[in-house]
């Protein structure tokens, strides 16, 4: 008896000890509140759900994904997340179905109610002063009555729409004035920024996304899609003071697919530029062509090639790192490839469903 | 008509009642009643699994589209949202796996490859009868998860009948429908038109706000899910006699529909999009049974058109020209021959289709099936069928089945079946020509279908009861997804093997003055990929949107003029992504009563119900809110001056 009493005790207090030690050894790692890192933004699937944020922590090499449920005590996010935009120590989420704008600060904690008033399929933002502008393509389909809403980051509310029709996408603000490329028209519209007054750039092409280089120049898209098919596709300079197009660097095989994506490295000297190559049995894989910005030219062989269903890329400005993300599916995992700025293959991971791209914050 | 097709079928089914001779009537009164319909299909595929819905049974789900009915009746999976969306995954397969009868027609969009069962009316229709499994030797490209056919009983009307129902419902919701048969006996018209609307702004917990301010679940009402369709079924019918008949049936359908926002849209609502969906099917028949060789021939047209958000410039239609001859003869009461062809013509209005590449398209499919009596208890059947289409290699598709007939009593037997079939699906119009994502170089899916089954059958008193099991296994080879290859476009992706259990029965029970039926529907079904192109894609787990278990149970209870029912459904988890985020199961029950009122040639039926009685909190996709308990109340009008 006494021997039974005394395993007895020594059992108790092990699994008291343990318990104990768990508790003291092994500590939630959430909420986080290290903010560095590469955020992966993954769209999920279009009114279905799906949509998370994927943190990589660069230094230890982890990748975390479901970030934004883990900070905020297992909420999930209700939009497909299409950009994610750093500016004033907050993070600015462009979601669609719910069609909102969502603002977390930079632990990603949401503290205040998503926008929705007046954004409709919102696509894309860019910030200057006060004022968020997010270009949306509004309700018709025809993209006839898109827009780009001026939001007021102060009050949290859209004070103007300012109508233009086309399909606005990419959004870049340079020599004070608003450049949005148009996913379904021939042109760049230039806002001017003053008195919101619209001109256009007409261009070889329909438009997706812009670069801007050190002198407040852009380069942007230029796509073929299936409504408006151009063979002069590749990339455009824009000079923003002039504001002409005043030359054009042809790429093959850049079409709506995958057209969007372009991105600089931290100085500037080289863009990429995602594209594809379509093999006799009609296999696409995907592929990253740079362009060298001192030599005014693509390099003849892709940077990067054979991936299959690419879907995003990313710079990291630290060290110039290429992140090509891809996914076949908006429901299974998507996948997070990391080259070296010379095309060498380093690591990849597993992100969330259908990553689109990411962003760096310190 | 019913009296002729009857009175043809008691001829053809002579080898049925050559059992008879030696034994009870039984047998022939349960296999007669199983061929008034689709005694054809049956007769050439002995080892199929073919159920029908009763009228009874579509009367008291009439209310909107079939899935209604499906899903309450029929133990196959709906996925389905509250908004006018739904489509049936037939033993695990996707809603493209299914083809949908209407004559010679098969309903199914060529453009998407299927068909949203919120648009096709149950009410215009007297019996659904389902087939489970691959049948694409019987019905060509597309059934390898299973079939549908609608029908409508005619019997050559010899005077006038009126059959006009209404109903109101919760939520905005009203059906008028009549149905009008004026003949001569040999002359038939029949007319049949409905009206649904539903404006669907039913209440619900939203749990999905994203509100971080007023956290938690609120109350919030559906926005922008409204329904109305209508639609008119016009049926010309000449008899010239017994043996020879013509049929023709105009059906004219349109459906408009928003498109129900997800529950988070729905807190934030600022609109939603429109589908508007014309449809303009035609189908008229010929029939000579005159001679040694009978024959068929029938010729049709269909008309599709889907507007998006009232965008004209992005229409997407296809016109369908058909025809079918098909002749049969019967060598002797235990061995039948039929062979025949079937042609179509389609010429697709697709907007991001390029005339250069498709401008029309041509189908012929040549068949020839066989029965064969090996004697009184045992029976095999043979189909084969070769599928041409332009630029495009169809494979040959043949199936073998066999039935087994054992008599258990003088009022009670038992069918085995056994069924071995191939199938395939051409892929559709958009997976090869859509846009510049079109793969033209996809090769057929291909399934080979492997079945069991054992059904007791007893007739006791004017009540029918029926208890099976079929066991299935299924593999599909070449399964066409769209995917993400740089552009979206269609591709071979995936090998699956779908296998499981089905139970079903139907015991009916007279109690007294009381007639009792009871059913009961279950199916086991793992469906898992078991290869896959998708570098990322799961392997051996279940696909996504398919639940492993799935049953119904329905009681009916009838005493003099008085009709008391329920059922209920079940549908198990659900996985909704490859993360293993699971839907979980849910039961939603229904329930109601209705009382006959008969004065000389008119009947009234007053019937009032309550659908989702439990008021069940639950979705069937994923974010998209569903009605809690919800009411109906339907009035049904019957005249009857026959000669």
């Amino acid at each position: 008896m006494k021997k039974s009493f005394i395993h007895f005790s020594i059992l108790l207090f092990s699994v008291v000890v343990l318990n104990s030690c768990n508790k003291t050894e092994i500590p939630d790692p959430f909420p986080s509140e290290e903010i560095e890192g590469c955020y992966v933004i993954n769209y999920g699937n279009w009114g279905s759900g799906g949509a998370s944020i994927s943190k990589y922590d660069y230094y230890s090499e982890e990748v975390t994904n479901f970030y934004f449920q883990a900070q905020n005590g297992g909420s999930e996010i209700f939009s497909n997340i299409q950009y994610g935009y750093e500016y004033k120590d907050s993070v600015f989420l462009v979601g669609n179905v719910a069609d909102q704008l969502i603002t977390v600060n930079p632990l990603f904690k949401q503290t205040v109610n998503g926008v929705s008033n007046d954004l409709e399929t919102p696509r894309f933002c860019v910030a200057t002063e006060d004022y968020l502008y997010i270009s949306c393509w509004g309700t018709n389909s025809d993209h006839s009555a898109s827009y780009i809403a001026k939001y007021n980051i102060v009050t949290r509310g859209v004070e103007t729409k300012i109508m233009v029709p086309g399909g606005p996408e990419g959004l870049e603000i340079a020599n004070g004035k608003l450049y949005a490329a148009l996913n379904y028209k021939d042109s760049v519209a230039v806002i001017n920024l003053s008195n919101e007054q619209v001109s256009y750039i007409v261009t070889p092409a329909v438009t997706s996304y812009f670069v801007k280089d050190n002198s407040d120049n852009l380069y942007v898209t230029l796509i073929s899609t299936w409504s408006d098919f151009s063979e002069d596709t590749g990339i455009g300079y824009i000079n923003t003071v002039s504001d002409q197009l005043e030359e054009i660097y042809i790429l093959e095989n850049v079409n709506n697919g995958y057209g969007s994506m372009i991105q600089a490295n931290a100085d500037f000297s080289k863009i990429y530029l995602v594209t594809a190559i379509t093999d006799a049995n009609w296999n696409i894989t995907g592929a990253v062509a740079e362009f060298n910005v001192a030599k005014k030219s693509f390099n003849t062989e892709n940077l990067i090639s054979d991936i299959s269903g690419i879907s995003g890329l990313a710079v990291n400005p630290k060290n110039d790192n290429i992140y090509v993300f891809s996914a076949q599916s908006t429901t299974g995992v998507g996948m997070m490839q990391i080259y070296s700025e010379t095309g060498e293959y380093k690591k990849e991971y597993e992100v969330g469903a259908f990553p689109v791209g990411a962003f760096f914050l310190d | 008509m019913r009296r002729f097709v009857v009175f043809g079928l008691l001829i053809f089914t002579f080898g049925f009642c050559a059992v008879a001779q030696n034994s009870h009537s039984l047998l022939d009164t349960v296999q007669l009643e199983e061929v008034i319909s689709y005694g054809e299909l049956r007769k050439y595929q002995s080892g199929a699994k073919i159920e029908s819905i009763s009228l009874e049974q579509i009367e008291l789900a009439q209310e909107g589209g079939i899935e209604n009915v499906l899903s309450r009746f029929s133990p196959i999976y709906i996925k389905s949202d509250a908004g006018g969306l739904s489509t049936i995954h037939f033993r695990g397969t996707s809603a493209s796996h299914t083809s949908i009868n209407f004559g010679g027609i098969n309903l199914n969009s060529l453009t998407l490859g299927q068909s949203n069962l919120s648009t096709i009316p149950s009410f215009l229709f007297d019996e659904i009868s389902l087939q489970y499994g691959s049948s694409s030797a019987v019905n060509g490209s597309g059934a390898i998860g299973g079939a549908i056919y609608l029908g409508q009983n005619n019997d050559w009307t010899n005077g006038f009948k009126v059959s006009a129902k209404t109903t109101v419902g919760s939520f905005g919701e009203y059906l008028f429908g009549a149905k009008i048969f004026v003949g001569n006996g040999k002359w038939e018209s029949v007319t049949r038109l409905y009206s649904f609307q539903k404006e669907n702004d039913f209440p619900f917990n939203n749990s999905f706000t994203g509100d971080v301010e007023n956290p938690g679940t609120m109350r919030d009402s559906q926005k922008g899910a409204s329904i109305k369709n209508q639609g008119l079924l016009q049926e010309i019918n000449y008899k010239f006699s017994n043996n020879q008949f013509f049929k023709s049936s105009f059906w004219i359908e349109n459906s408009w529909r928003q498109v129900q926002p997800n529950m988070q849209s729905n807190y934030h609502y600022n609109g939603t999009q429109e589908i508007d969906n014309n449809n303009v099917r035609i189908w008229t028949e010929y029939t000579n049974n005159i001679h040694k060789i009978e024959f068929k021939g029938g010729a049709g047209y269909v008309h599709d058109m889907q507007v998006f958000d009232n965008n004209e410039l992005q229409q997407i239609g296809t016109d369908r020209f058909i025809t079918e001859f098909q002749a049969t003869t019967d060598f002797s009461s235990g061995f039948g021959l039929k062979a025949g062809a079937k042609y179509k013509f389609i010429d697709p209005d697709v907007h991001a289709y390029s005339d250069s590449v498709i401008d029309f398209e041509q189908h012929l499919d040549i068949f020839f099936s066989s029965y064969y009596r090996v004697n009184k208890k045992l029976k095999v059947t043979l189909n084969l069928r070769q599928m041409f289409v332009t630029n495009f290699d169809a494979p040959f598709t043949p199936s073998l089945g066999a039935e087994y007939v054992l008599r258990t009593s003088g009022e009670s037997f038992i069918k085995f079946t056994s069924a071995l079939a191939k199938s395939y699906r051409v892929p559709t119009f958009n997976d090869r020509y859509w846009g510049t994502q079109g793969n033209p170089d996809l090769k057929p899916e291909s399934g080979n279908n492997l079945e069991f089954g054992a059904k007791f059958n007893s007739d006791k008193n004017n009540c029918r009861t029926t208890v099976g099991v079929n066991l299935f296994y299924m593999h599909v080879k070449n399964w066409i997804e769209w995917r993400n290859f740089g552009v979206w476009k269609a591709q071979n992706l995936q090998e699956v093997v779908s296998e499981g259990i089905e139970f079903q029965s139907n015991i009916c029970f007279p109690i007294s003055n009381f007639k009792g039926e009871f059913g009961l529907n279950y199916t086991f079904n793992p469906v898992e990929s078991v290869k896959t192109i998708d570098e990322n894609g799961l392997l051996n787990r279940q696909l996504n949107y398919i639940p492993k278990h799935n049953g119904n149970a329905f009681f009916t209870l009838k005493y003099k003029k008085w009709l008391f029912f329920t059922d209920g459904q079940f549908t198990g988890a659900r996985y909704t992504d490859d993360f293993g985020h699971e839907l979980p199961s849910h039961f939603t029950a229904n329930c109601g009563v209705g009382y006959k009122l008969v004065f000389q040639k008119h009947q009234f039926d007053l019937t009032f119900a309550s659908n989702n009685v439990l008021n069940a909190d639950y979705q069937n996709e994923k974010y998209y809110a569903m009605p809690g308990r919800y009411f109906r109340l339907s009035i049904k009008y019957d005249i009857k001056i026959i000669k």
